[in-house]
């Protein structure tokens, strides 16, 4: 359990950014940086031992409650915060549980298909600052993984601004015509999120009674007294938990992003080189949903009820507005934006109901999205460095001129679409089946509206595939190459996973994280409760 | 009425040695004139000679600290009379600070000189500079000193005008300059106005209670207070109009609102050297002053009074008001020194918002507040040089400090550049910089004294909705830097001192947000410990 | 007859401050200001003289006017040498023909 397995993963791709900073060529930096993630990856594969479930059952795994069992724990005192009897240690505290797992493999794999997407930098329009690229990348990477593994919430506001400033060079240096507007406009939106979280923060701890006060998340979780003191305070006026639930989600929903704060996200997603946009639709989405799970949910247990219709309302008409945008658009790179904004529409829908099946679903629709949001996008990449436009009106008859590419494409835009055999359609239906069987009076209209939103996002993919990869061939791509072997090698493992994700859900992912998933909503339920019946004000509606 | 000089109070050798910082400074500036007069007009050799008594000063500040240990406060008095001048941790602090600053105000103009010189403006070198350019800039840093160093409201006055008075003409050191003659005028004119409205003031307090010292100004006034009814409502207004006036004069100084105005302009048209040592040294001796005066009044009202929560309620709105304007303003601005000067009234406006802590009913928690005020001051010295730094080589080179003499610096001088980003988004506040330290420590002061004043989360709210606002222009900068470049442009030569100087703070900056963010917090309560708000007044005599 | 006490000398500076804010406030000429700002002080000396006399019988109020004067002429003498120097560069000591910082 114990070991340096983690730390390595977080701070690897650090070291090799320093590195990158030292060696002479840029080809040595481009190699050092996708053997350093390659490296991660490897590493991060090491931590499937812990969850191996053919090995025992979810008792031995997950251990009985929420915070019981975690893996790779490394825990010291960094800041001490006050005086004597009353000092809190600032933690550095990282481990993995059956939330975080998934993600940490999800990131580590995307960001080296990302770091290969990069290998052809020199060719792109705006190629200068090799090596600050590949650094920025790496820290960004440091960044990813932080969040997803940090347990003090001090740490995990830390590596969540540590992120940001990587992320704003990366899009703003390196990317597209309208690339400053586009990076100051996420920087600014994301920035926003995160200083309200820093109120909570502080919050958390001061409101937490004398000699219980901390920054570790699964405690606060889990101590009754936090708990019973959160839910009877009130902070400038208003019920305590309710705000810091809405500052909170105000910095986690600009992430995930739910509308009405999605306009970043287009901007962002177009203007930025394909790798970036592979990264932030494969892994900085989803900080968005495992904040909500890992901070919202545990330690306000008692806004999950109130907050249930408000969230599905604003995750069906991210469903349906997003998929209706996306419908609208010509731009290729635009139209797979607007479709992620539909499909976290879906997450948003399965946490707000609050039931086992309902995690799992938006789980697992969180990690499916991971998979073929940034296959899409390579394969808008792999489209835009050989046509010089994504206009979708003026391609046509691609299939023809590159099988091998549209096969894969094809493959890449059912598994979005929610094809069943491939990924997308596990989370949507396990959102759809527990939204319907919810115990709540609005369930079934919106789950119902919510299947609308499938049909819909047939609708534009398939349409798009009619523009893009039927008909006629054109003359002017008659000659394009077919997909060279390094952008086959990028492909290829993500088609496989969404394959195999879609037809063995449950031995690839739902038994590597249902164990946790199910402590989270068991421990919402039995605080909620507790704190309904003590309090008396969190009256279910 | 006959004197006997036997009567007569004499300090002690012992007392005296608590005051050596001023004394080595005083003796710089005799030096630094009479080697003027025996060596001629050499601007570089007295430049050396301010360097050397700056270096000197710290090692006196540092073997004052020793002698003042932890202890509590020592001062220069008769015995049983209240001392005028005051040798504690925190003055203590305050002149190390200072003479650090000092040193590298000095260190960047021998830089400036040298690149002038380099590159053969149409200035010949030395124009900003000369004897009596050092002489006014150690004559204020010595006021600032006592600014920090009193309780006695008539020293406090004369040290302000020793602090403020050079600074009005240094300002104008470029005597060609009209930018320089207007930023001149305009600061003189503020300066003077707050400065008499002040000793107005200081003459109704001394009118009210009978007294020079803050120390007995304020027991009298909570006695006043506690022999009211239970009610306690009753206001003193001679009292509140005393301390409105002279809250005027300090406010001028830590240029905030609304008391700002001098601020931006004096920044804009002041030599760079300058801009640096005003944004720093005189916001600082503004706010030292303030901590004082409000421990004071805290202190003496055990428990808080009607008074003490009026004064809160002020400088928590001003704190308030300050960091909102200042940052607004600074969005549409297009010259970096203005930028800087906006950004320098917005992190006062944060400073403040520990100082409305001070005054508050909750005793303890005050002891926060002047920790993070003291951590904040220490970060905000690196970042200020640090920015104010970069910013002058750039300036001395394309001879404007427009936005657009920053393009494509990222790729034309990388060591400029990412020092001064690091330096900007440390100035945002954002981890893992030392910025955020600053801001993290501050925030916890007032959530601590929150628990008793709830009122206090609402300052916690204004500041990081902030932090989110100034990185707007902040980034205006770094876009210019690394996001627009020009291919035209050719590279920058810039002297080694400068590239030095605006390192070490980005790496030191760096640090303190990583490693060194714990024994910041633990430094900085170290040094603030002689503030701290005692139940009782703390008894005013030397440590054997 | 009339005993001249506290309440005269104190309205008197009252009297004086207001018409010290006042110019400050109105006048444009940094000469104008200036003299306002003087005002103020006197204000303020009468009061420390007066108090000194009439309220503590203690000599700190007088010796604190006599330090208030010594000031008052150290910030005269530095604001007319900028005075002179503005006037020297811009030909005017209108405090608002200052317009090129601005912003």
């Amino acid at each position: 359990m114990e070991g340096n397995l983690l730390n390595w993963i977080i701070f690897l791709p650090t070291i090799a950014a320093v590195l990158c900073l030292i060696v002479p060529s840029n080809r040595a930096v481009k190699v050092i940086a996708i053997l350093a993630s390659g490296v991660t990856l490897a590493l991060s594969l090491g931590l499937f031992p812990h969850f191996a479930w053919w090995g025992q059952d979810a008792a031995g795994i997950f251990g009985g409650a929420y915070g019981q069992k975690l893996y790779e724990v490394t825990k010291f005192t960094w800041i001490t915060l006050g005086e004597g009897d009353n000092a809190t240690p600032i933690q550095y505290y990282v481990g993995v549980d059956g939330l975080s797992f998934p993600l940490v493999i999800l990131t580590t794999v995307i960001s080296f298909l990302a770091a290969l997407a990069s290998w052809n930098i020199e060719h792109w329009k705006v190629n200068h600052g090799v090596r600050g690229y590949f650094c920025l990348f790496l820290l960004l990477e440091t960044g990813m993984l932080g969040v997803f593994c940090a347990l003090d919430f001090f740490l995990f506001y830390i590596f969540w601004e540590v992120m940001l400033l990587p992320m704003y060079f990366l899009i703003g240096v390196w990317g597209g015509p309208r690339k400053e507007y586009a990076a100051i406009k996420f920087f600014i939106y994301t920035l926003v999120g995160s200083v309200l979280m820093l109120v909570a923060l502080l919050a958390f701890y001061f409101y937490a009674p004398v000699g219980h006060r901390t920054f570790d998340l699964l405690k606060m979780a889990t101590d009754p007294e936090i708990q019973q003191a959160f839910g009877s305070a009130t902070f400038l006026g208003w019920r305590f938990a309710p705000f810091m639930f809405i500052l909170l989600y105000v910095g986690f929903a600009i992430k995930i992003p739910v509308f009405p704060f999605h306009t970043w996200l287009p901007d962002a997603h177009v203007e930025a080189p394909t790798p970036i946009s592979m990264i932030l639709a494969g892994v900085l989405l989803k900080m968005g949903a495992y904040g909500l799970l890992r901070i919202s949910y545990p330690v306000l247990p008692m806004v999950g009820p109130e907050a249930a219709w408000p969230l599905a309302v604003l995750g069906l008409i991210n469903i349906i507005y997003g998929a209706l945008c996306a419908m609208a658009q010509t731009d290729f790179k635009r139209l797979v934006a607007y479709s992620s904004i539909s499909h976290m529409g879906y997450v948003l829908l399965g946490i707000a109901i609050m039931t086992p099946a309902g995690l799992q679903g938006a789980m697992f629709q969180v990690i499916a999205h991971g998979i073929s949001s940034p296959m899409c996008f390579f394969l808008v990449g792999v489209i835009y460095d050989r046509a010089h436009h994504r206009d979708i009106n003026r391609f046509g008859g691609l299939w023809l001129t590159m099988p091998v590419y549209g096969s894969l494409a094809t493959v890449g835009f059912f598994a979005s679409l929610g094809l069943p055999g491939l990924c997308g359609f596990i989370g949507e239906f396990w959102v759809l089946i527990a939204t319907f069987s919810a115990n709540f009076a609005w369930a079934k209209p919106a789950a119902v509206l919510a299947a609308t939103g499938v049909i819909l996002t047939a609708g534009y993919i398939l349409w798009m595939i009619q523009r893009v990869y039927l008909g006629k061939q054109r003359e002017e791509y008659k000659g394009f190459p077919e997909v060279s072997f390094r952008e086959v090698a990028i492909l290829v493992p993500l088609a496989v996973l969404a394959l195999v994700l879609g037809i063995l859900p449950e031995q690839s992912l739902f038994r590597f994280m249902n164990g946790t998933l199910n402590q989270i909503t068991d421990l919402c339920a039995r605080h909620g409760d507790m704190l309904t019946a003590a309090v008396g004000t969190f009256a279910r509606p | 009425m006959k004197l006997l000089l036997a009567n007569t109070w004499l300090p002690t050798s012992a007392e005296l040695h608590l005051f050596s910082p001023e004394l080595v400074l005083t003796g710089t500036i005799v030096a630094v004139l009479l080697v003027a007069l025996v060596a001629g007009r050499r601007p570089q050799l007295s430049a050396m000679i301010a360097l050397l008594g700056a270096l000197l000063g710290v090692l006196a500040t540092a073997h004052v600290a020793r002698v003042v240990g932890d202890g509590g406060l020592g001062g220069l008095a008769p015995p049983g009379e209240p001392p005028m001048l005051i040798a504690d941790r925190f003055s203590v602090f305050f002149k190390l600070f200072l003479f650090v600053l000092l040193a590298a105000i000095i260190w960047l103009w021998l830089t400036g000189t040298i690149e002038r010189r380099m590159r053969a403006t149409s200035r010949p070198v030395g124009d900003v500079g000369g004897p009596e350019f050092f002489v006014l800039l150690l004559t204020s840093a010595l006021g600032m000193m006592l600014m920090v160093g009193s309780l006695n409201l008539l020293v406090i006055i004369i040290a302000m005008e020793t602090a403020s008075l050079p600074s009005y003409a240094i300002v104008a050191a470029d005597r060609r300059s009209r930018l320089g003659a207007e930023a001149a005028l305009k600061y003189v004119l503020f300066g003077a106005a707050s400065a008499a409205i002040m000793v107005y003031g200081v003459s109704l307090l001394y009118g009210r209670f009978g007294t020079l010292d803050l120390g007995a100004v304020a027991q009298a006034s909570s006695l006043w207070s506690h022999q009211q009814d239970a009610g306690a409502t009753g206001t003193d207004w001679l009292f509140c109009l005393g301390l409105a006036a002279l809250g005027v004069g300090v406010v001028f100084k830590i240029a905030a609102v609304p008391m700002h105005y001098w601020c931006p302009d004096v920044f804009e048209g002041a030599p760079i050297e300058i801009t640096t040592w005003l944004s720093i040294a005189s916001k600082a001796a503004g706010l030292g002053l303030l901590l004082r005066i409000v421990t004071t009044l805290g202190g003496a009202a055990a428990g808080g009074t009607h008074h003490t929560e009026l004064l809160a309620w002020a400088i928590g709105i001003l704190a308030a008001v300050t960091c909102t304007v200042g940052n607004l303003a600074a969005l549409r601005q297009e010259s970096v020194k203005r930028i800087l000067a906006y950004s320098s009234i917005a992190h006062a406006g944060y400073m403040m918002m520990a100082a409305a802590i001070l005054v508050a009913p909750a005793g303890t928690a005050a002891n926060v507040g002047i920790s993070a005020v003291v951590a904040y001051l220490l970060v905000y010295l690196l970042m200020n040089v640090g920015a104010f730094g970069a910013a002058a080589l750039v300036t001395w080179h394309a001879g404007t400090d427009h936005l657009s003499a920053f393009t494509g610096l990222g790729r034309r001088a990388p060591w400029i550049a990412v020092p001064l980003a690091v330096c900007l988004f440390s100035l945002v506040g954002l981890p893992p910089l030392g910025g955020f330290a600053a801001k993290w420590f501050l925030l916890v002061a007032l959530g601590t004294s929150a628990a008793a004043q709830p009122w206090l989360w609402g300052l916690v709210v204004i500041a990081v909705v902030n932090t989110a606002i100034s990185l707007y222009y902040y980034v205006r900068i770094i876009r210019q830097m690394f996001l627009t470049d020009d291919a035209t442009l050719p590279r920058l030569q810039v002297p080694f001192g400068g590239l030095a100087l605006v390192n070490v703070c980005a790496v030191v900056i760096l640090l303190i947000g990583t490693l060194w963010f714990s024994p910041l917090g633990e430094r900085a309560g170290r040094l603030a410990s002689n503030l701290y708000v005692q139940p009782t007044p703390p008894a005013l005599t030397l440590q054997p | 007859m009339l005993t001249i006490g506290l309440t005269h000398y104190l309205v008197l500076a009252a009297v004086l401050f207001c018409c010290g804010l006042y110019v400050m406030t109105t006048k444009r000429n940094a000469v104008g200001i200036l003299i306002g700002a003087e005002l103020v002080l006197n204000a303020a000396c009468l009061n420390l003289v007066a108090f000194s006399r009439y309220r503590t019988g203690r000599l700190d109020g007088q010796i604190a006017a006599l330090f208030v004067i010594v000031l008052a002429a150290a910030e005269a003498a530095i604001a007319i040498a900028i005075f002179v120097n503005y006037y020297r560069l811009l030909s005017t000591i209108d405090a608002d023909e200052g317009r090129q910082l601005r912003g």
